[in-house]
């Protein structure tokens, strides 16, 4: 065992020295050997602090204590083998080939153990021909991970970071040069599974892959920061992957293969996708790559299903359906992205629609009645929009569509009129409620006079706006619209008539059923609510009785 | 979705309370650093209220302005006393309590006002937005449905629920008492 560590040791020494002298003398090409033995006793002390390194392999104190004596020994060897590659040059190759396998000994350990972080950055300058103490490394790394709590992935960066910028070197090259190695889709999507099961959370280093892959799909892509979105497969699976703009990479076509190099694997929902950025390379491959076909058909079936159409009372969020719908609301577009919004209906409820602009699908018009197809029906914050997409058409059709809205009960105490209720003036054209004489959009009218009430209901919880019409405000207030004419007219006090509302109808309780609206209910009927709890009462009474009853058993006991 | 203009207002829930739990409710704090903030006040079984319905038996009004008029009535709930204050921009409820009968059952929806006094009490009252005459009927209603949200915050309480530390860092609750505070509420 002594002597097997011993032996590995000498070698990976070796393989410093030669390394070291490698890179400082195939510049300059000085066979000068008074430099070349002074440049040996700084060697020496380089070895020294390798030693320290090897510490950290299992070696004791007395292997240590064995290695100086032989150290020297080497050294002296190694005089002759400088003195080799002098010669032969084209030995500099096969060396620079060795260095590489070092480098991926070093990147198949860190799948298994903690390897040196310090000693990595150390050898990935030292494949740029620049030598950095590993001390000095290691101060500045320590620094990091323990005065400032910086964890070791970041601390390596920063560390990585810092010495290219201080040597002007492109500091993408360095880490470019991560862990990366050809991985299968199945293995990503086996990535997922292993963590789930043993639910260890995050794995906390950033994984990096090469993959080979066939572009199944891209999608329409509604977001600035990324270039490319889509779907990749290769004949074990597929993957979602994002190529970010910031990366600088140019796009990648449907049905073509390529090899993606450097990419990162990023956990999001349970799965793995992958993403491209700046570290990351794409190379186009002559040979493709296949996809098995029940992937692909996978994919393929979302755009061919037949959807089945679900009222609009019924949608939830994520599923893809038909819809059949009367247009009622075109909203002025904000976006630049998007084609068309508003708002559509059916039977059983209303609901917000987007045309993205990547639809080839006609606009809709006011009024008119569609047949939208293979829409996705989007949740934010508890309300769905129907959206219209590449994969989706829209068709006018001839049915006679009629709206309803979604009808709900509300009880609680009415807590407030908003301003615009009592006696209002409507426009003549648009039945819009104008001000001072005059409407938005048709100007100085002769206003229609009108009834309503803007009431709050509360119900200790929570509260809703709700609209109440003529006919209802004339049941709850006793006063005809002629006869709230007849008074305003008279007195010309408006406020007084809403006062008087206010006096009769706040602070009382009502049943009220109405049409659900983004923000109203629209009333059809609003009742007193009558006192019919006295059943709910005496439950009530007998609970808090058997609570308060078994708190005191329990304090006997 | 919805805009920020949209977003920025939304009404205060009126919390419905009974008298004795906000006589001894004395933890005010406000959601967030900004000045126009609402204030919010911490009540013993956990209610975090800026705005109250409450009923009641109006016993008392009072002018007690110097020189403009500053009215000030006691309502009269099964637990208790609420006392309200109506000044010049509260003309309608000034009013209102200048002309009251008394007694008479009234409603109020009204926001919460505190001051601390010298020796650190705190003293509640309500500034009315509305206040009106209502039938015994609905009265009993309010007391049905303040009693079944006072009970639902008291059992609340009695969990370990990470929402009522808060509560629990400020008021040493025997959470029986207002059990029983409940019970003769309903039973009256």
């Amino acid at each position: 065992m002594l002597k097997e560590n011993t032996e590995k040791s000498k070698k990976d020494l070796k393989h410093e020295v030669i390394q070291e002298v490698m890179s400082n003398y195939s510049d300059t090409a000085s066979n000068d050997f008074d430099s070349l033995s002074k440049d040996l006793d700084s060697l020496s002390d380089e070895i020294e602090s390798l030693n320290t390194s090897i510490k950290t392999t299992e070696s004791l104190e007395s292997v240590l204590n064995a290695f100086d004596t032989e150290n020297k020994y080497e050294i002296d060897v190694d005089v002759n083998d400088v003195d080799e590659i002098a010669v032969d040059v084209n030995e500099v190759d096969e060396i620079n080939v060795d260095v590489n396998d070092v480098d991926e000994i070093n990147v198949a350990s860190n799948d298994f153990v903690d390897s040196d972080p310090v000693d990595e950055i150390r050898i990935q300058f030292l494949n740029s021909n620049i030598e950095i103490p590993y001390d000095e490394i290691k101060s500045r790394f320590d620094e990091l991970t323990e005065t400032f709590k910086v964890s070791k992935d970041e601390a390596k960066r920063c560390v990585v970071n810092y010495y290219a910028k201080k040597n002007n070197l492109n500091r993408n090259l360095f880490h470019r040069s991560g862990s990366a190695s050809l991985k299968k889709i199945s293995e990503i999507n086996d990535l997922s599974s292993a963590e789930n099961e043993s639910g260890s959370g995050k794995l906390e280093r950033t994984l990096w892959a090469n993959v080979a892959v066939n572009i199944v799909r891209i999608w329409d892509n509604p977001h600035e920061t990324i270039l490319q979105s889509g779907i990749a497969g290769d004949e074990t699976g597929i993957v979602r992957f994002t190529i970010w703009k910031s990366s600088d990479l140019s796009e990648v076509v449907e049905n073509k293969s390529y090899c993606f190099k450097n990419v990162v694997l990023r956990e999001w929902n349970g799965r793995y996708n992958i993403e491209l950025n700046r570290a990351s390379s794409i190379e186009e491959l002559k040979k493709p790559v296949s996809v098995s076909k029940e992937d692909v058909e996978k994919i393929y079936s979302v755009d061919r299903r037949q959807n089945v159409q679900i009222p609009i009372s019924d949608l939830t969020g994520d599923i893809w359906t038909d819809l059949k719908v009367r247009v009622l609301k075109i909203w002025d577009n904000t976006h630049e992205s998007i084609k068309q919004s508003g708002v559509v209906g059916d039977e059983t409820g209303i609901v917000k629609f987007t045309i993205w602009n990547t639809s080839d699908a006609e606009e809709m018009k006011e009024d008119e009645c569609y047949l939208i197809k293979n829409t996705i029906i989007k949740e934010w914050n508890g309300k769905f929009t129907a959206e219209i997409n590449k994969t989706s058409s829209i068709e006018k059709i001839d049915e006679d569509i009629k709206v309803n809205f979604e009808k709900v009960t509300i009880t609680g105490a009415s807590v407030a009129i908003q301003s615009g209720s009592g006696l209002i003036k409507r426009c003549p054209e648009c039945n819009k409620v104008i001000s001072r004489g005059f409407c938005n959009d048709h100007g100085k009218v002769k206003g229609v006079y009108d009834l309503r009430i803007k009431a709050v209901i509360d119900d200790g919880k929570e509260t809703q706006d709700v609209i109440i019409n003529r006919e209802l405000t004339e049941k709850l207030s006793q006063t005809t619209l002629d006869e709230a004419i007849n008074y305003v007219t008279e007195t010309l006090d408006t406020d007084s008539f809403v006062d008087n509302l206010k006096l009769s109808f706040i602070g009382r309780y009502y049943k009220i059923t109405g049409s659900k609206t983004e923000r109203y209910i629209i009333a059809d009927s609003v009742e007193p609510e009558s006192f019919e709890k006295s059943k709910e009462k005496d439950i009530l009474i007998s609970l808090i009785k058997d609570d308060l009853i078994s708190v005191t058993d329990a304090g006997a006991i | 979705m919805r805009g920020r203009s949209e977003m920025a207002y939304e009404r205060e829930v009126s919390v419905r309370i009974f008298a004795k739990e906000l006589r001894n409710s004395k933890v005010l704090y406000k959601d967030g650093d900004d000045q126009y903030a609402p204030q919010y006040l911490l009540t013993p079984t956990g209610a975090k209220i800026n705005r109250v319905f409450i009923t009641g038996t109006l016993t008392e009004t009072e002018n007690i302005g110097t020189e403009t008029e500053y009215q000030r009535g006691r309502i009269s709930d099964p637990t208790g006393v609420f006392l309200v204050y109506a000044g010049q921009y509260q003309p309608e409820v000034c009013r209102f309590l200048a002309d009251a009968k008394v007694p008479s059952i009234v409603s109020v929806i009204g926001k919460i006002s505190s001051f601390e006094t010298n020796d650190g009490n705190v003293i509640v009252s309500i500034r009315p937005e509305h206040m009106q005459y209502i039938d015994p009927e609905t009265r009993d209603m309010w007391i049905y449905e303040t009693a079944k949200q006072t009970y639902e915050r008291i059992l609340t309480l009695e969990t370990d629920d990470e929402t009522i530390q808060n509560v629990k860092n400020h008021y040493d609750v025997n959470t029986n008492d207002y059990k029983k505070m409940v019970l003769d509420a309903l039973e009256l």
